[in-house]
């Protein structure tokens, strides 16, 4: 293994130039826009988490949604830069496929508890107490990457303080929508929501160990979902008793198997514009920021499927106070910019990583420069018959299911959800043209 | 794609994996998290 890392290029010696300030603050405003579009998105994605509520299995819902996320996760990479680029990231560090299926192994878990917690406590009991995972999130990264070291006292204050703020408004949250449910098995649901918060807060260090040693988010995610829809597969299969009852069980629900893949397209989404913000601004800004999905989520929860309806102006004061808090803690972190001491001791971490697994010093100074590492491939990537079959495949999966399927028997205000879509429209096009203009999606 | 270079420094990179603290956080998580499914469910 020594052999092996004195093989490769000298983590020091890149022939990349140092990043310029004015790049830095460019990819850090990025990085924070991405990081409110992942808020948007992935609360729009817990939309079909509903659907528990009209019989559906909550292992069933999650697989259902996780091969939504998988056909999501090879198409987007396939149509926004080509399959080539995740094989150009497997050459330069392999590790990271490990680190990638353990991931998605933590997600798998985490979403699985996330919908026994909404059976036992409700989604707005579940939601603030999972979303402690930017608390973990925030350990992780001061403890194991450097994150906020040499920061100053007042970026310090500004994003323990915004978290703070932001799990405080998502208690209240949680307490204005407590009285509307009558739950069995409360402890259950509890211990279930703040183990699935531990798992996501966790899941962020494999993130951040990808990101600093310079791999693109859209081959991470690749292979994130492998160890994601193996790991739930397994679930499912256990839970229902064997392949052939867990199959039965999937025919029952072909009407709705749309929707909960369409579910898990929204969330991969939502998923890759925190994957950016993850690498831009840390895990200890990135995650707080898309924790805004509770602002979303209850949005939705409100609006198009009527929840809260009939309760008294003291209610709707406590969801607008916490809300209110919960967007000040957002701002909070938002405004707190990534000092130059504090990126040189991102670098540190960087090429501690590019050290202990021999990657090449020039790869891991591009992805902290939200550059193409590949020269050959920068600015000329051209589609293979492997990227056009995979999203032909995907588009066919689509459309086939949708052919068979039909609108759940919901109660829900779709003319309520127009100006919500639309507000994800915008941060689609925002994120992703501020993506392809200042790194090329890199 | 996977050469047989690749395979070999493939599997001194699990080595590396492995001997690395920073790997084994998660794999306890990851096993808190299956035991407390197990339980609630």
């Amino acid at each position: 293994m020594d052999q092996l890392i004195r093989a490769q290029t000298s983590p020091e010696s890149t022939t990349r130039p140092p990043i310029h300030a004015d790049r830095l603050r460019r990819l850090q405003s990025l990085g924070v826009l991405c990081g409110f579009g992942a808020g948007a998105w992935l609360g729009a994605a817990e939309a079909p988490t509903k659907l528990v509520s009209v019989g559906i299995s909550p292992v069933v819902i999650s697989l259902l949604m996780v091969a939504g996320v998988f056909l999501a996760r090879w198409s987007l990479p396939a149509l926004v830069r080509g399959t080539g680029q995740i094989g150009w990231d497997l050459k330069q560090a392999p590790h990271l496929v490990v680190w990638g299926v353990l991931a998605g192994c933590l997600w798998a878990v985490a979403n699985t508890l996330t919908i026994f917690a909404i059976r036992d406590v409700g989604l707005s009991i579940a939601f603030p107490l999972w979303n402690m995972n930017s608390l973990i999130g925030i350990v992780w990264g001061i403890t194991l990457f450097n994150e906020l070291r040499n920061a100053g006292a007042l970026r310090w204050l500004s994003v323990l303080g915004g978290a703070l703020l932001m799990f405080l408004g998502a208690c209240l949250l949680a307490y204005a929508s407590a009285a509307q449910t009558t739950p069995e098995h409360a402890m259950r649901g509890v211990v279930a929501a703040l183990a699935a918060g531990v798992l996501w807060g966790t899941m962020y260090v494999p993130y951040r160990k990808a990101y600093l040693t310079g791999m693109n988010p859209l081959s991470f995610v690749a292979f994130f979902t492998i160890g994601e829809l193996v790991t739930m597969t397994a679930l499912a299969i256990s839970y229902s008793g064997g392949p052939s009852p867990l199959l039965r069980e999937l025919l029952k629900v072909k009407e709705v198997l749309f929707w909960l893949l369409l579910g898990g397209f929204v969330w991969v989404i939502g998923d890759l514009f925190q994957q950016y913000a993850a690498k831009y601004v840390g895990i200890s800004r990135g995650i707080p920021l898309s924790n805004t999905n509770q602002l979303w989520g209850l949005a939705w929860g409100i609006l198009v499927f009527g929840e809260l309806r009939g309760r008294g102006p003291s209610l709707y004061a406590l969801v607008i106070g916490g809300s209110l808090l919960m967007a000040a803690g957002a701002g909070a972190i938002a405004f707190s910019s990534v000092t130059g001491k504090e990126h040189g001791r991102w670098h540190e971490a960087a090429h501690r990583e590019g050290r202990r697994y021999g990657v090449s010093a020039d790869y891991v100074q591009a992805g902290l420069a939200g550059e193409d590492s590949n020269i050959e491939t920068t600015g000329n990537r051209s589609r293979t018959w492997l990227d056009w079959s995979i999203m032909a495949t995907v588009t066919a999966v689509f459309i086939g299911l949708a052919a068979v399927s039909r609108v759940p028997d919901l109660a829900a205000n779709w003319n309520a959800a127009a100006p919500l879509i639309a507000v994800l429209l915008v941060f689609l096009a925002a994120c992703g043209a501020s993506l392809w203009k200042a790194t090329r999606f890199s | 794609m996977i050469d047989a270079g690749m395979a070999g420094r493939w599997r001194s990179l699990s080595e590396v994996v492995l001997r690395d603290v920073h790997f084994w956080i998660p794999v306890v998580v990851l096993l808190g998290g299956l035991a407390v499914l197990r339980w609630i469910s």
